[in-house]
Order: C-alpha cells, then sequence, then structure tokens
C-alpha cells in the first residue's frame, strides 16, 4: 500500500527526532520541527543554505569527510555520543543532569538515491540520547568512587598498602626508564602498642588519624603518601632528591612530636622514627627500595628513636 | 545440539566467490577512504558452534598483536524474518591506530575517544560494504545497527567472554584486510547464525541452477 | 585455428562464468587453471595464448603470474577478471602489462564488448 505523500510529510516533520537533509554542497534541502524548535532558526529559513555558517559549532572537517563518505560509498554512517556528546549544541530539558550541559545526540546518515541509483542528497537523524548520557554518567560516578573506596585506608584516607605500592612500583619504573629522582620515606609511630593497650583501639584510632593528617599536610600534590601496616606510614616523594627529603622528613617529624591528639577525655603525644632513600635505577625492585627505607628506618629506632636516618650504603669495613 | 550443518562442494564455490566479490567491494571502500593499496586475502568459510569462536579469534591474523580492539555491529534482512542476519565483528591488531590515524588525515590529537571513532567508521564501511555485496547478489537488501565498540586495547582472549553467543552454529566468515607498506591490519569475521545457514542454502541452490 | 585460452581462478563457480560468457562463435581451446602456479605453468605450456586471470588466489596470485608473464617474456593476452576493484588494481594490472580489467561477476554482454573493443574477436 503506498503511503499517502502528505501523511508521510507530516510525520517527518512532527516526529520527535531531528531531521535534515543536506546536498553534496552542504546545503539544507530539509528542517523539520525538531530541528527548528532546538536551533531556532524556522526551516525556510534554512533551506539552501551552507550547514556550517549557520552552525559554527560542528568541525568541519570530521563532518564533511562524514557526509562525504556516504555519497561515495552509498551507505549509512553513524555517530554516537560516546564518542562525540553532539552534533549541534542544543540545549536539554531534563531536571536530573548528572553533570550534562547540551543534549546528546546519536546520529544516523542516510543516503538518498536518484533513479539512477547514485547519491542525490544525505538525510541526517539526530536522536536524542541525554536520558543514557545521564545514566551512564551516574553509572560512572558510582563506579569511580567505588573503585577510590578500593585505593584508600578507609580509616585514614591515605592510600592503602595494596594501592600505593603498585604506585611505588610504577615511579620506580619510570625512575629507572627516565632518570629523574625521587625518594622514598618510611615512617613508623613509636611506643604505639603501648597506647593501644593502655588507653584501648578508639584512641589508637584517633592517633593514627591525627599523624595520617600531619603526614598529608606534609606533602605535597604530587607526593604519594600511604598506610603501610598497622602503625607505619609511607610516602614517595617525586621530583626529590635526599636533601629535600631529609627537610620534609625532619619537618614531618618536628609536627608528629608537637601533636597534642585529643581522644575522648585523653590527651596524649607521641613521636615517630623515619628512615629516608634516595630511588637507585641500579636496585633490581622497587621492594628493595622499601628493604632499604626500612633498614634506615631500624636505625632510627635503635638509635633512641623519635629521629631521621638516611640509609647509607653499608661502609667497607677497613 | 543439532548436526553441522553441511553444504555441498558447488553450494560452498559458489559462496565463496560471492564473498570474494564481496570482499572486493568492501576493500575498495577502504581504499578509497585511505587512499592506499589495500591487501585482500582468501575468505575462509566454515561453519562453527560457540566453542569454536575462542580459537577463530585467537587464530585470526590481526590477534598476532598483543592487543586488540574489536568493534561489533548487527545485521539484518530488511524484509521480514527470513534472509540473513547475524553480526560483524571486526578486529584490529593494536599496531593498526597510528597509521590509520595518519592515513585519514587526523591532525586533532588521539584521544580515546577519536580512536574508538576512527575503528567504528571503519568497521561500518568495511560491513556495509562487505555484506551489501553479499545481499546484493542474492537479490536482498539488509539494514545495520549502529556500530559499538565490544573493547579496546585488551588481549584477544578478554574479547570472548564478552560476547554472549546464543546460537547454536553459526556461518563464520573471515577476511583479513592490509595495507601495503603499512603495519594496519583488521580482520572482518562475520557470523550468521543456523536460519541463515537454512536461507543460503536456498538461495545458493538458485543461483546454481541459473547457470 | 583455435586459440589456446586459459581461464585461471581458484573458484570453480568463477571458472565456469568466464567460460559461460565466452561468446559461442569463438573458436577456442579451454584450459582452467586453480592457481598462478598452475597458470604459469599452462602459459609456458603453450595452453594460454589468451589468458582470463583472477587476481586473489592462493599459491600464487593473480599479480605474480602477471610478473612472472613480463619477467620470462612470455607471448600471451591478459584480461584481468576480479573481484579486487580498487582503483590502484586496475592500474597495476595494466602497469604489469595485461590488457584490461573486467570487474566480476563476469556475463557475456561484458566480455563481448571488451573483447570487441580491442578487436580479438
Amino acid at each position: 500500500m503506498p503511503m499517502d505523500i502528505d501523511l508521510a510529510a507530516i510525520i517527518v516533520d512532527r516526529i520527535d527526532v531531528g531531521i535534515f537533509v543536506l546536498n553534496e554542497n552542504m546545503e539544507v534541502q530539509l528542517w523539520n520541527r525538531f530541528m527548528q524548535t532546538h536551533s531556532g532558526i524556522k526551516s525556510n529559513e534554512m533551506f539552501g543554505r551552507n550547514i556550517f555558517d549557520v552552525f559554527q559549532e560542528i568541525p568541519e572537517r570530521w563532518f564533511r569527510r562524514k557526509v562525504n563518505g556516504v555519497f561515495i560509498l552509498k551507505n549509512h554512517a553513524f555517530t554516537s555520543w560516546q564518542q562525540r556528546p553532539f552534533l549541534m549544541k542544543f540545549s536539554h530539558n531534563r531536571h536530573v543532569t548528572g553533570g550534562v550541559e547540551f543534549m546528546y545526540q546519536n546520529c544516523v546518515l542516510i543516503p538518498i538515491k536518484d533513479e539512477n541509483d547514485n547519491i542525490k542528497a544525505v538525510c541526517v537523524t539526530i536522536y536524542d540520547a541525554t536520558d543514557e548520557a545521564i545514566s551512564q554518567n551516574l553509572v560512572k560516578e558510582a563506579r569511580d568512587r567505588l573503585e577510590y573506596l578500593s585505593r584508600v585506608d578507609s580509616l585514614t584516607q591515605l592510600f592503602n598498602r595494596g594501592h600505593w605500592e603498585a604506585m611505588l612500583e610504577q615511579e620506580f619504573k619510570r625512575h629507572k626508564r627516565y632518570g629523574d629522582m625521587s625518594s622514598l620515606l618510611m615512617l613508623d609511630l613509636d611506643h604505639f602498642k603501648n597506647i593501644n593497650d593502655s588507653y584501648g583501639h578508639t584512641v589508637g584510632d584517633d592517633v593514627l588519624r591525627a599523624v595520617a593528617n600531619v603526614l598529608r599536610a606534609s606533602i605535597r600534590e604530587t607526593d604519594m603518601g600511604g598506610r603501610y601496616g598497622g602503625e607505619e606510614f609511607c610516602v614517595v616523594m617525586t621530583a626529590t632528591t635526599i636533601e629535600g627529603a631529609s627537610a620534609l622528613a625532619e619537618r614531618m617529624r618536628q609536627r608528629v612530636e608537637m601533636l597534642k591528639i585529643h581522644s575522648g577525655e585523653v590527651e596524649l603525644r607521641i613521636t615517630c622514627s623515619i628512615g629516608i632513600t634516595e630511588f637507585d635505577a641500579n636496585l633490581d625492585s622497587h621492594e628493595q627500595l622499601i628493604a632499604r627505607a626500612d633498614n634506615a628506618l631500624y636505625k632510627s629506632k635503635e638509635n633512641g628513636r623519635n629521629q631521621v636516618t638516611v640509609f647509607d650504603r653499608p661502609q667497607p669495613q677497613v | 545440539m543439532n548436526e553441522l550443518k553441511v553444504f555441498t562442494e558447488d553450494q560452498r564455490d559458489c559462496l565463496q566467490e560471492i564473498v570474494n566479490i564481496a570482499m572486493g567491494s568492501a576493500g575498495d571502500s577502504l581504499a578509497r577512504v585511505v587512499e592506499t593499496f589495500v591487501r585482500l586475502s582468501i575468505p575462509k568459510i566454515r561453519t562453527i558452534r560457540p566453542n569454536d569462536m575462542a580459537s577463530a579469534l585467537v587464530s585470526l591474523s590481526s590477534s598476532e598483536s598483543d592487543t586488540v580492539s574489536a568493534v561489533r555491529q548487527s545485521f539484518q534482512c530488511d524484509k521480514g524474518q527470513d534472509g540473513l542476519r547475524g553480526e560483524a565483528l571486526v578486529v584490529f591488531s593494536q599496531e593498526s591506530f597510528q597509521d590509520l590515524a595518519e592515513l585519514m588525515a587526523y591532525d586533532e590529537i588521539l584521544t580515546p575517544e577519536a580512536e574508538q571513532e576512527l575503528l567504528l567508521d571503519i568497521s561500518n564501511i568495511l560491513n556495509g560494504a562487505c555484506l551489501n555485496g553479499i545481499a546484493s547478489q542474492l537479490s536482498t537488501s539488509l539494514s545495520y545497527s549502529p556500530p559499538s565498540i565490544l573493547g579496546q586495547g585488551m588481549p584477544v582472549d578478554e574479547l570472548v567472554q564478552r560476547e554472549a553467543l546464543t546460537w547454536d552454529q553459526a556461518l563464520s566468515v573471515e577476511i583479513n584486510y592490509s595495507l601495503e607498506n603499512r603495519s594496519f591490519s583488521c580482520d572482518l569475521l562475520l557470523l550468521m547464525p543456523g536460519s541463515s545457514i537454512d536461507y543460503l542454502c536456498i538461495k545458493l541452490e538458485e543461483l546454481i541452477e541459473e547457470d | 585455428m583455435a586459440i589456446p585460452l586459459l581461464i585461471c581462478d581458484d573458484s570453480n563457480m568463477a571458472r565456469k562464468q568466464v567460460k559461460r560468457a565466452l561468446p559461442e562463435s569463438w573458436d577456442v581451446d579451454v584450459t582452467f587453471a586453480t592457481n598462478g602456479i598452475e597458470g604459469i605453468d599452462a602459459i609456458r605450456g603453450g595452453k594460454g595464448e589468451m589468458v582470463f586471470l583472477d587476481l586473489t588466489m592462493p599459491e600464487m596470485d593473480g599479480y605474480g603470474v602477471l610478473e612472472a608473464v613480463k619477467k620470462e617474456n612470455l607471448k600471451c593476452i591478459i584480461i584481468v577478471i576480479s573481484a579486487d576493484i580498487q582503483p590502484e588494481a586496475r592500474d597495476r594490472v595494466m602497469t604489469l602489462g595485461a590488457l584490461d580489467f573486467i570487474k566480476k561477476p563476469i556475463n557475456s554482454e561484458k566480455l563481448a564488448e571488451v573483447l570487441s573493443r580491442y578487436g580479438l574477436l
């Protein structure tokens, strides 16, 4: 049953999908109501105009290639909001935006044949994909949050050991490849077991949180602070020589020493021992770096605690 | 589980030639878009079961690289129930990107989205030309879903897990396209489930009898 | 005297299609080859003064045959009949000495037109 031409024209005009047609010169041959409403330009004003003259936001080279592809290859083409959020900047009318500013669009480009099977025009259809984009964004946000949670130690909000070690490994590999200097710091609280035994875990947790805050305040954006163990903390200091690391370590030690921690009715002080080492490309693994820093940390403990020791390669006995 | 459907020798040969012609058409489209000589392989046609998918994917030439990217696009006959339908997978070797970007004169920075767009566009071009080529020789026509990324930069065996296969057996057509003097390589894997095979047998017999 | 005609294509169907497309009145002696190596052997053996050649074949492809014919200076007229229709394919086969290129699928009208164009009929 051949469709009533008038009926078809009404549907094309009124359907809730953007429909416009371009000839070989990228001039508009048809502009339906959806396009009119969202662009604010009437169809009789659009007829014959070059699409790029009117919509400067369309990347000309990309869109021309896309449309010409349809003319030459005589086949449909597609664009997806996931690669390009939109072809044309239209506003959307959703209440909950989920961070989406403009209407997200999926487009289908359809070849229109003439009697000789050549392509005389390309029909572009624009589908509003905003809902899909918003819900995907929300899903992504939830996923990112989940991922964040699995990287971070919930008590101190520093990186957990697993993730921090992975970052150290990356940084070590970078150092081996490019040579820029970084340093490693290991920090262990002094007599922490006593605090837990005397005052209980709640107080112990408050102490850990307070120290973590000091640590976070002492390091830069580019450094990576983590909780290595029960009362052991660690920092990768990027682009830092041993001199810079020493200064930072000493500052940190002083701040911890000066901390007055309030937990419930208790007020406490605490000190820490610190071991630091510079990265060394001659080492085989990041574990060896940790071993060096730990070695220096142990020396701090042995020499009376509440101090910073720089790792020193053992000197041959004379 | 049904017995694996088998073509007669004449039907196989006819199908092989049909695919050969369609492949040439897809190669031509690709060549026009990238303006480079396209090397065509001899299509590999066989009937497979879901278990064979893993080894089929792994044995593709493009899968020789450590990681691959893949695009899927489904197609169906636009004249009602009976007819060709199925899925086209295009698998790209990792080394293909840089070449592709250069050839498509992409002077924008190759963001992940731009990479995806390239993959989707090339896949759409190859699928459309090849499948339309097959369809027109069988005097039918097809419509297509938009292509979508199945996986990007992953080891080829991870790709298989992503595909939930719902068919018992399918006709599989493998075609490799590579560009001369370039590292670009991609494999087109057409999968047409059971009912398409029945339809094809009928159509092939018609063509054989015509002569 | 019958002209030795070689049809070189790995597809049985394609070989039959070419044979069927041959003009009825043409006095030819047809030989089939299923790949480039068989094809070259046939040409060397005098079976292919006139050759219809496919491009995508196993063992040795059509380009290989054209190159070998050129190199060995074998006397034959080659018309390529192929599905590899990219623009450069035609250029290449012509440079390698083919007389012309016909796009598959072949039929008798196309073949007759090309043959008469070159006065081969």
